[in-house]
């Protein structure tokens, strides 16, 4: 199905189209990480209709578009978004493939100080993983750590 | 589907009156979702990028349109008959819903929802 000429209307409703017209994907990929070393693994999981979205292209912004906001919002005086016209505005992008778009979602939705530098310190701050990867029960989730073990090197490998 | 437009400022019904656009815009819900126990998956969602298992029954959810403030109005209804339930670290782009048993964080599907305005 062809994507409608997405720029320049706004992103709920592109969402809306994208609801009516797309099958959801459910994605096996996810992304475990650490932003805190006193809180356990984080498992960042796709969304079946959000990755519908990003595999047919024309549909969502370019990842900077959040990270402008982000910065907007992170200033001490932020009240509420002045450019938001950013998400409706900016030409949308192309068809992702799954891995491309799990790499869009990791800059999105994963802490830039996690995904910046994920592999620099003695082990990985975040591993992209199958769900059949994960620990099979959630016995200690809050326990939960990428583990020691796993060097930059192996994940190069 | 076409992309035409209708654009009306007022509904009106033959005989119980009229309704201002403007109320079905803005108090529609702008994000919800359904997930499973575990906080491993997403059932079905509107306007959700994805879901961050952030541990035992806390989940964040989070927006693809972000919304225009951090005072937007989340709420949740979870899968099981636990005692507290509340709504954390509240950001145009995402929220957390946290499940307690007055003891311990649960588990549980959560059912998020918020209404606010749009960036």
């Amino acid at each position: 199905m062809q994507t409608p000429q997405f720029q320049g209307i706004h992103l709920f409703d592109r969402l809306c189209w994208a609801k009516e017209n797309l099958d959801g994907v459910q994605s096996d990929y996810r992304v475990v990480y650490e932003d805190s070393v006193d809180e356990c693994a984080k498992i960042l999981v796709p969304d079946p209709n959000w990755m519908a979205t990003a595999l047919q292209g024309g549909i969502l912004p370019p990842v900077w578009v959040y990270h402008e906001l982000a910065k907007d919002e992170a200033r001490s005086d932020f009240k509420k978004h002045t450019r938001g016209y950013l998400l409706h505005e900016t030409e949308p992008m192309p068809a992702m493939t799954e891995e491309e778009a799990i790499e869009y979602l990791i800059m999105k939705d994963c802490p830039q100080s996690v995904w910046r530098n994920w592999n620099e310190g003695n082990k990985p701050k975040m591993v992209i993983c199958r769900k059949e990867q994960l620990p099979s029960t959630r016995e200690w989730r809050n326990a939960w750590k990428i583990t020691e073990e796993l060097t930059v090197t192996d994940l190069a490998a | 589907m076409a992309l035409g437009k209708i654009k009306a400022d007022t509904l009106e019904h033959s005989t119980a009156g009229s309704l201002d656009t403007k109320f079905v815009v803005k108090g529609s819900a702008k994000h919800w979702s359904h997930t499973n126990s575990a906080g491993t998956s997403v059932e079905d969602s509107f306007n959700n990028a994805s879901l961050t298992d952030t541990g035992t029954g806390q989940q964040t959810h989070n927006l693809t349109s972000s919304m225009s403030n951090a005072v937007h109005s989340p709420q949740c209804s979870v899968g099981q008959n636990y005692n507290q339930q509340w709504i954390s670290n509240i950001a145009t782009g995402s929220y957390r819903t946290n499940n307690h048993d007055g003891s311990n964080y649960q588990d549980s599907e959560q059912h998020p929802v918020t209404h606010g305005d749009l960036a």
